[in-house]
């Protein structure tokens, strides 16, 4: 028996078949944050033998607390890089593939073919469903979870087996609006809670790969880390789902946010620009009505906002790029 | 008809309440209802269109009837990672 997996493979869910199980699975892992670290290093020293890293962020003082692949020598440095580099350090078995950009609707399909099992440790609903039509589309497992504070919500799907179960769509068949609800950056997250959540969901995408039971396809598990009540909540399948029933409106993916009609998708020559990062004070008596203004932020949630409030002032010379500079 | 029904919240709206769960009796027929009932009490900032409710562990719609005893989570989108 292989020594470093000894502990594990003595369990009879695991043995011998279950260790080559491992070794012969492809995990994507989209999102090296928060939930990304515990995922990741898990996965690894689990002998997962292909992981994939997708990340565009770059090592942030602000990370630390919680994104525990991380140390103060690596910031500024491309998350996925420095998880690829720990994770070759922490288990020669694994061969790890980093891509250091954000997925979007034209790399998912590429970035996702090597892949069996997909999961998705992002921090942002674009993503999320973006991940999610596309797992299903392709035929893909996947593992989701998200936090808010002190709670969180996992969810288990498995596309390549399942057409009679529900999907995320048959629940929410619109993307919620970004900024209807915080992120960790503005509502604040204990470092811990996106360990634990992210631990849970290794623990299930492990289980997946040894083909034991794990939480049904359109059900949420909620867990509440101030209190540890927990509740497992079912989802039915929606005949009207624009993706997984018999009539879909999804095919494929595409661009599916759709533009207010103040958004705009990139910066052009005739704007005057105005980033909100620097200075998020605009006085609306000053403007200038012969001017086109386009208002962006980090990733276009802040200024979506404020673009709206100027329109009802009745500014309409007033645009917000969309996605913002991470967008980009 | 008056009954009684727990309430828990979850995520923003746990935040907004300030409180986990409470007992409530009720007057409202509906899921849609009961949060508008609730919304004028603790001002919550999200509505039915960017909300989820589930009765009894299960996920249904606003114009789900209510019934005695029924226990009802507000589930508000999360997406922090």
């Amino acid at each position: 028996m292989n020594t470093r997996y000894e502990r594990q493979m003595i369990l009879p869910e695991v043995g011998d078949t279950g260790q080559e199980k491992l070794r012969n699975s492809k995990v994507l892992v989209i999102g090296a944050g928060g939930l990304g670290a515990p995922v990741l290093q898990y996965l690894a020293a689990a002998g997962v033998g292909h992981i994939g890293i997708c990340d565009h962020d770059k090592v942030d003082l602000s990370n630390l607390h919680r994104q525990i692949l991380f140390t103060s020598k690596d910031l500024g440095q491309s998350k996925a890089y420095v998880a690829k580099k720990f994770l070759n350090q922490l288990n020669e078995d694994c061969q790890v593939s980093s891509f250091e950009f954000r997925i979007n609707y034209k790399n998912i399909e590429e970035v996702m073919s090597n892949y069996d099992l997909v999961i998705d440790c992002t921090d942002n609903f674009q993503s999320k469903f973006l991940i999610h039509d596309a797992c299903f589309l392709f035929k893909k497992k996947l593992v989701q979870g998200s936090i808010y504070q002190f709670e969180g919500q996992i969810q288990c799907f498995d596309f390549n087996h399942s057409d009679s179960s529900p999907c995320l769509r048959c629940l929410w068949p619109e993307v919620p609006t970004p900024g209807c609800v915080s992120n960790c950056q503005e509502a604040g997250v204990l470092g811990i809670v996106s360990g634990v959540f992210g631990s849970l969901q290794c623990n299930e995408a492990i289980k997946m790969i040894l083909e034991m039971e794990v939480l049904d396809q359109g059900s949420t598990l909620t867990l509440n880390l101030k209190n540890l009540s927990q509740r497992i909540i079912k989802w039915k399948k929606s005949k009207d789902c624009p993706l997984c029933s018999l009539g879909p409106s999804i095919r494929k993916i595409s661009e599916s946010h759709k533009l207010t009609e103040f958004e705009v998708l990139e910066k052009k020559g005739h704007f005057t620009e105005v980033d909100l990062r620097e200075d998020p004070s605009f006085d609306a008596k000053e403007a200038d009505p012969n001017k086109e203004y386009l208002f962006f932020c980090q990733r276009g949630i802040r200024s979506l906002h404020f673009v709206k409030e100027l329109r009802e002032l009745g500014l309409k010379n007033t645009y917000s790029l969309f996605g913002g500079v991470d967008g980009k | 008809m008056y009954k009684k029904v727990k309430i828990e919240y979850f995520a923003v709206l746990r935040e907004q309440a300030k409180i986990n769960s409470e007992e409530l009796e009720t007057s409202s027929a509906d899921a849609r209802e009961l949060l508008s009932e609730l919304t004028s009490k603790y001002n919550f900032s999200l509505n039915e269109s960017t909300l989820k409710v589930a009765i009894n562990e299960e996920y249904c719609e606003f114009t789900t009837k209510l019934n005695e005893g029924d226990r009802v989570v507000f589930i508000p989108p999360v997406a922090g990672g």
